[in-house]
């Protein structure tokens, strides 16, 4: 009793290209590999048929259909045999991958070994699929090889006799020349058009969007604190248990600071934990919303957005306890104030840079939160939070030019502590930085976003 | 035409990439092994649906029916081919996506309708109608998780239902629940798709294709068998599983 392949049983079914194996003899499946073994294929599925009398009705049914496809070959019009569904579309492949390399091996031989070799073959191709390659020139989009093989042939076998002349020149296909396809071997880019929501207005997609957003925000508040007992104050107390370790430490028993050291260390460790809160955050934004992203068809960048808006309601509580030192440590009040604004817009926007970032590296890489972490560790050690940057050596004055987050640190100690409204190229830079690390945040994001799903 | 499909391939990256972290990562690429095998789950589908159609998509576990659907639905890209989509699409791929265990199934309700691209005001006017279609009306304020299954389901489906599409999505969505839960579905999902403009149903009952849908598409292991009208196509299909069954049985 011999093995069988669904897969040989599946070609039984295919449409149109197959030929029922009940009549036939000799017919082979010319199309894929297993035309090797056409025979075989038949000689399996007709033995064990003969064997099991309860088959017997599942050979006799096919005979109706099968009486109109044996009829199909016979015809050399240029037909697709339709008889069958009317709206039927002949989809598959042409050649298979074997059959393809093969036929390009040929041709680097030259036309020669061409017009001998496959001479026997291009009977049934031409006879039994012509119809595809003339009538489906979109079929040439995805693969160019295919559609000029068959016409090439049509063209070979006509100068059979002669294999010269075949040699020197390049038939002419009608799809263009062959030289052209060989020069440029495409590579095929997927296209994908959805174009969903054609007809809804601009101010219903913000109002979708927003409903979204303002839920998502809600419920990343309510699971972050349910069954916590002091619930939404731990976010406002870690930062200030960090400042009060540090104040002992280094402003009592190191004896560091000046006068305005609470106020300076608190600064500092308040725009530190912004930022270092906002991106853990956002890193696992992603990664933690996989089982929505992989079914339902959201952007992605809704999630995002809502896990920082959550990481800015917890600096602006902060801010609120920053407020009672500032009062305490006689800060100077004024309009100038009305500037702090400005840090925390350009530090909303280099979190949203970097959660971009982070967010699709953590797909990809779990070990991501681990070196962010020592990272963010490394950070906060280089932004003078709990020491004067002019107490290093000038030479190393460089490394906080290009600390982003020291730049916000000391933009904000200058307008509080020394009521200064700092100059041009301090807004600049602030700007500058936020605004790079959103572009590039935004760019590599877009770039990666299609590989996202094979990881969740 | 409502959804154009042609010759698109959707090839999985599986082998070590997915499972190694950064180091790994990096220590290979020093040693020049980067090894990925592949797995190919859609080769070379092609189809096209106009207005009005009910596309039914059949095949055996592992066929990519699923696969297919995502990617009609834009959360997968197709490694080569051409997709083009024109109307709005409602994409029920799996009926409990969204929820969040811990929240109140009124909050839920309100986050699914979110992610399903519905308007606060829309829910505020439909919930009444949601409990009510569910049969949850005494369990407003209970965590999600604390429901049965089928009444998760039944909430699921109540939210889902209220979708008003041009192009209709489901993944065997309709074989969840009790007796009378099904029929009440299938009712409603009737309703919708005369609605709708065009709908891909993915089930393993040949008789509700044939029931339902014009046009079926037969998978099998990512390829595509046969695309065409529903009773010649579901007639091969089961003539199909009958030959395997024999068969298997003989063996």
């Amino acid at each position: 009793m011999s093995e069988f392949n669904v897969d040989d049983i599946l070609a039984e079914f295919r449409d149109g290209s197959r030929k029922k194996p009940a009549p036939a003899e000799s017919t082979p499946a010319p199309k894929t590999a297993k035309s090797i073994g056409a025979t075989d294929i038949i000689k399996s599925i007709d033995a064990p048929k003969k064997e099991v009398p309860s088959a017997t009705p599942v050979k006799e049914t096919p005979t109706v259909p099968e009486k109109k496809i044996p009829a199909a070959p016979e015809k050399k019009t240029v037909t697709a045999p339709a008889e069958e569904y009317d709206d039927y579309k002949p989809t598959e492949p042409l050649f298979s991958i074997e059959q393809l390399r093969r036929i390009e091996a040929q041709r680097k031989e030259g036309f020669k070994a061409q017009s001998e070799a496959p001479a026997q073959k291009t009977p049934e191709v031409k006879a039994e699929k012509p119809a595809p390659v003339v009538e489906k020139p979109a079929v040439r989009e995805a693969k160019p090889t295919v559609a000029e093989k068959p016409a090439v042939r049509k063209t070979d076998s006509a100068p059979a006799r002669k294999p010269e002349p075949v040699a020197k020149k390049k038939p002419a296909t009608i799809f263009g020349d062959i030289e052209e396809a060989e020069k440029k071997p495409k590579k095929e880019k997927a296209v994908v058009k959805i174009n969903s929501n054609p007809f809804t207005s601009f101010t219903d997609t913000i109002k979708q969007n927003r409903f979204l957003f303002e839920e998502l925000v809600k419920r990343d508040f309510k699971k972050k604190y349910k069954r916590t007992i002091l619930g939404m104050l731990w976010s406002v107390i870690s930062p200030f248990l960090t400042f009060l370790v540090q104040l002992f430490i280094f402003g009592y028993l190191f004896r560091r600071g000046d006068s305005n050291y609470v106020i300076y260390l608190l600064t500092g460790n308040l725009m530190f934990h912004f930022f270092s809160d906002t991106t853990n955050t956002g890193m696992f934004s992603l990664y933690s919303n996989a089982a929505v992203l992989s079914k339902i068809n959201v952007s992605k960048s809704i999630f995002l957005l809502s896990s920082n808006v959550a990481g800015v309601f917890n600096f602006l509580l902060t801010l609120l306890v920053y407020f009672l030192f500032m009062i305490f440590t006689g800060v100077n009040f004024g309009p100038h104030l009305i500037l702090m604004i400005y840090p925390i817009v350009c530090m909303t926007i280099f979190n949203i840079g970097i959660s971009y970032i982070l967010s699709a590296l953590f797909v990809f890489f779990r070990d991501i939160q681990y070196l962010y972490s020592i990272a963010t560790t490394l950070l906060m050690y280089l932004s003078a939070i709990f020491y004067y940057a002019d107490s290093l050596p000038a030479n190393i004055q460089f490394v906080f030019a290009f600390n982003p987050i020291y730049r916000y640190i000391a933009y904000m100690r200058q307008l509080v502590i020394d009521s200064i409204v700092p100059d041009l190229t301090s807004h600049l830079i602030c700007l500058g930085f936020a605004v790079g690390a959103l572009v590039i945040g935004y760019l590599f994001h877009k770039k990666t976003e299609k590989n996202f799903v094979y990881y969740y | 035409m409502v959804i154009d499909v042609k010759n698109i391939s959707v090839i999985y990256k599986t082998g070590d990439f997915k499972q190694i972290g950064l180091k790994e990562y990096i220590v290979r690429k020093i040693k020049k092994n980067m090894k990925t095998t592949q797995f190919v789950a859609l080769d070379n589908i092609s189809f096209t649906l106009e207005n009005g159609d009910l596309l039914g998509i059949i095949g055996t576990n592992g066929a990519g029916k699923s696969t297919l659907l995502k990617v009609i639905s834009g959360i997968m890209h197709p490694v080569k081919g051409q997709v083009s989509v024109n109307g709005k699409i409602a994409a029920l791929l799996e009926l409990g996506s969204g929820f969040d265990p811990e929240l109140t199934i009124k909050e839920n309700i309100y986050l699914r309708g979110a992610i399903l691209g519905y308007t606060r005001a829309f829910i505020d006017e439909k919930y009444p109608e949601i409990l009510d279609y569910s049969e949850l009306e005494d369990f407003e304020d209970r965590p999600f998780k604390q429901l049965s299954s089928g009444m998760k389901s039944r909430l699921a489906f109540a939210i889902s239902c209220l979708v008003e599409p041009d192009i209709l999505i489901l993944d065997e969505v309709l074989s969840v629940g009790d007796g009378a839960f099904r029929v009440k579905s299938e009712k409603t999902m009737q309703e919708i798709m005369k609605n709708g403009c065009c709908t891909l149903f993915v089930s393993h009952s040949v008789p509700q294709i044939r029931r339902l849908c014009n046009k079926v598409l037969w998978l099998d292991k990512g390829k595509q068998i046969a695309f065409g009208d529903a009773n010649t196509i579901c007639d091969k299909y089961e003539r199909y599983l009958e030959t395997v069954a024999n068969m298997k049985k003989k063996k």
